[in-house]
């Protein structure tokens, strides 16, 4: 019964939500099957959700397209399921989960409690799309030392808006959608691994002549990142 | 014909301009409304620090001090966080950000240690002091300048870029080193280049406090990494000893032929080498030669065990690998792999800072990700036998709380200090929450929230 509630209230809540929003349709994720040219607002939910686990969709429309597929079969390839590209009870179980809000242990709702995750990642995904894993553990472990260290300051977004701390604020790169990698290696930096061993800068050797950067103590050399303190 | 073309394209050309231009003007605007307020903001939290830290001294009673160090405390965080949103052309003030953090953590430890019922010593009352007279050549220091920005219009950038078309028209003839030497007597005098706008003033406030040596006081962290690992074995390893480490590892975790080449060495309290098989990577420490981190960066297939089933295969590794005496605290289940903690476990005390976490792949139950620094950082003998009764410590709890489970645990506090404990888990209404007893005083020293997240439990 405790199990059940939040999902219940979620699940009416979205029901509403639906209603509200369209007038052609009262479905719901999981009703049916969703694949390669399903249209409706289960659509527009499954991007959603996609979305907010750092897969890309392009824009949230409704419309089960070429690139909303791909976003699925990554989906089910990330996460252990059969890669058929098809939106079936498996999928939707396992991403409704994973985008689920956040309970007290008597089953109140209290909210996703992601707010520096989004914003961690983003910034991740834009100094390190495309590095090793551990290079993307050890980017976002460097904010989180920054947070802890007396030199800088004491927050995550203060720490990633700080002006001139990262070029993907200044240059906005920051707001392209973070890849789904990108959230992993910030949901194990925050649990405390640091494959940086205590770095507070990183950069890439081809592209910075930067002296001070150079100056810096340096630690260990991640993909094409090298991290000092 | 034409004539009339090119005029009314002069006009479509010259409305575009007007309100390109008027556009530009509201952001650059509204951009500078958030740095001016950002600004007032930095200076008005200085000064009332400046003023809670003076009266914190004159206060005798503890509730009185632990209202002004709150306030301080508050203040200082309160001023970084404004002084962060300012214009810059590079980051980092650093000494300033050093200073306001050390103020506002050396309040947080006063205001903790009253709260406790201890008393100020004398030594931190010098410290307070020091604190104090730096802070007020600081705060006069920003406060010239902040009146400069009001009355004479300096920009807020030596290079100009975009906003203000203001023109600098002099600043009073003290600089900030000049200030901060004067106030605190210890810096040297030095002629310095009058700053052309705020964030050059700003600069020359950094460097000024970057000749002055930070404070020292007890219980003040750093602690954004292990100066020096308790737990490393003391003998220190070759390169070939360490790849023999790295082999036998993986082959307990599953790759049985593999043959790990060096790949990169790490300095530092971890330094040592990087082995690399294929797309798993193994970290040797020289000092004691054993795997601080691995990592294997496979694709993951199709889901065939349980959280549990997966959770049980990673246990029985560790084993393998010679972890006795481990237990499993938490998981996280991220669909294609979940996230492990395991803890050790002396004499049914759990020590929670000799911790490795681990991510196991849920199609074949193998580590894929192994992360033994914080064991390595913090394993050392302690003592722990002298403790008060569990009912003493059931004493300090509130009456309101139900008591589901308790144990004793080792807990690791700010400053990389630890603190032997009673460990309760208990429950108030809806909400579930972890409560420690220090087991040798009874002092109540932390308390967890326990929320159920998609992917587990989770302790805020």
């Amino acid at each position: 019964m405790l199990k059940i509630r939040p999902l219940l209230i979620f699940t009416v809540l979205l029901t509403v939500l639906t209603l509200c929003t369209s007038s052609v349709s009262e479905a719901a994720l999981g009703d049916r099957l969703l694949a390669r040219g399903s249209r409706g607002p289960e659509v527009t939910e499954l991007q959603k959700r996609l979305n907010m686990l750092g897969y890309v969709v392009g824009p949230i429309d409704g419309i089960f397209g070429r690139q909303t597929e791909s976003a699925v079969r990554l989906f089910q390839k990330e996460h252990g399921l059969a890669v058929d590209g098809i939106v079936g009870p498996q999928t939707v179980r396992e991403l409704k989960r994973l985008t689920g809000q956040s309970v007290t242990a008597g089953g109140t709702t209290v909210g996703y409690k992601n707010s520096d995750i989004n914003l961690l990642a983003r910034l991740v995904s834009a100094e390190a799309k495309g590095e090793p894993y551990r290079g993307q553990i050890a980017v976002a472990a460097v904010v989180l030392n920054r947070v802890k260290s007396p030199q800088f300051p004491n927050t995550i977004p203060d720490v990633i808006y700080q002006p001139g701390a990262f070029s993907p604020v200044a240059n906005g790169e920051i707001w392209k959608e973070p890849v789904s990698s990108a959230y992993n290696a910030v949901y194990e930096a925050l649990a405390g691994t640091d494959p940086s061993y205590g770095a507070l800068f990183f950069f890439n050797p081809a592209k910075t002549t930067n002296a001070y950067i150079w100056s810096r103590p340096q630690i260990v050399k991640i993909g094409n990142h090298i991290f000092c303190r | 014909m034409w004539l009339r073309v090119l005029a009314v394209l002069l006009t479509l050309a010259v409305l575009w301009g007007v309100s390109e231009y008027k556009e530009s003007y509201d952001l650059k605007l509204i951009t500078e409304n958030h740095y001016r307020r950002s600004m007032a903001d930095f200076v008005s939290s200085l000064d009332g620090l400046e003023s809670n830290l003076a009266k914190s001294q004159a206060a005798g009673t503890p509730t009185q001090q632990v209202y002004y160090f709150s306030q301080a405390w508050h203040q200082s965080e309160m001023a970084l966080k404004n002084l962060t949103m300012l214009p810059a052309e590079e980051y980092g003030l650093a000494y300033v950000d050093q200073f306001l953090n050390q103020i506002g953590e050396f309040s947080k430890i006063l205001t903790q240690q009253i709260t406790k019922g201890d008393k100020i010593t004398s030594e931190q009352d010098q410290t307070l002091n020091e604190m104090h007279k730096r802070l007020i050549a600081v705060n006069r220091d920003v406060q010239e300048f902040y009146n400069d920005m009001n009355t004479a219009n300096i920009a807020w950038l030596d290079k100009q870029t975009g906003q203000a078309e203001w023109t600098y028209r002099g600043i009073p003839n003290r600089t900030a080193a000049q200030v901060v030497a004067q106030g605190d007597e210890q810096g040297t005098e030095e002629q310095q280049a009058k700053p052309m706008s705020i964030r050059g003033a700003l600069e020359q406030l950094d460097a000024s406090l970057q000749k002055l040596p930070p404070f020292t006081y007890s219980g003040q962290t750093e602690t954004h990494y292990v100066p020096e690992p308790l737990g490393l074995p003391d003998k220190e390893v070759t390169e070939d000893e360490a790849e023999a480490v790295a082999k036998n590892f993986l082959a307990k975790v599953g790759y049985a032929d593999a043959e790990p080449q060096l790949s990169g060495t790490t300095t530092g309290a971890f330094g040592g080498y990087t082995f690399q098989y294929a797309d798993k990577t193994v970290d040797v420490s020289k000092k004691g030669g054993v795997v601080t981190l691995f990592r294997d960066e496979r694709s993951i297939g199709v889901q065939q065990l349980s959280v549990d089933e997966t959770a049980a295969k990673a246990l029985q590794t560790l084993q393998e690998l010679g972890w006795n005496n481990l237990v499993q605290t938490s998981t996280e289940d991220f669909g294609g792999y979940i996230l492990l903690e395991v803890v050790s476990e002396v004499d049914k005390v759990r020590i929670y800072p000799d911790r490795i976490r681990l991510t196991v792949a849920r199609d074949n139950g193998q580590i894929t990700g192994y992360d033994a620094t914080p064991y390595w950082s913090f394993h050392h003998e302690r003592d722990l036998t002298d403790r008060i009764t569990p009912a003493a410590a059931r004493q300090k709890l509130r009456p309101d709380l139900q008591i589901k489970e308790s144990r004793l645990a080792v807990i690791s506090l700010p400053g990389w200090q630890e603190a032997f404990c009673y460990e309760f888990r208990v429950s108030k209404e809806d909400e579930e929450f972890l409560v420690y007893i220090n087991a040798r005083n009874g002092v109540e020293e932390k308390i967890q929230r326990i929320i159920k997240s998609p992917r587990g439990e989770y302790l805020e």
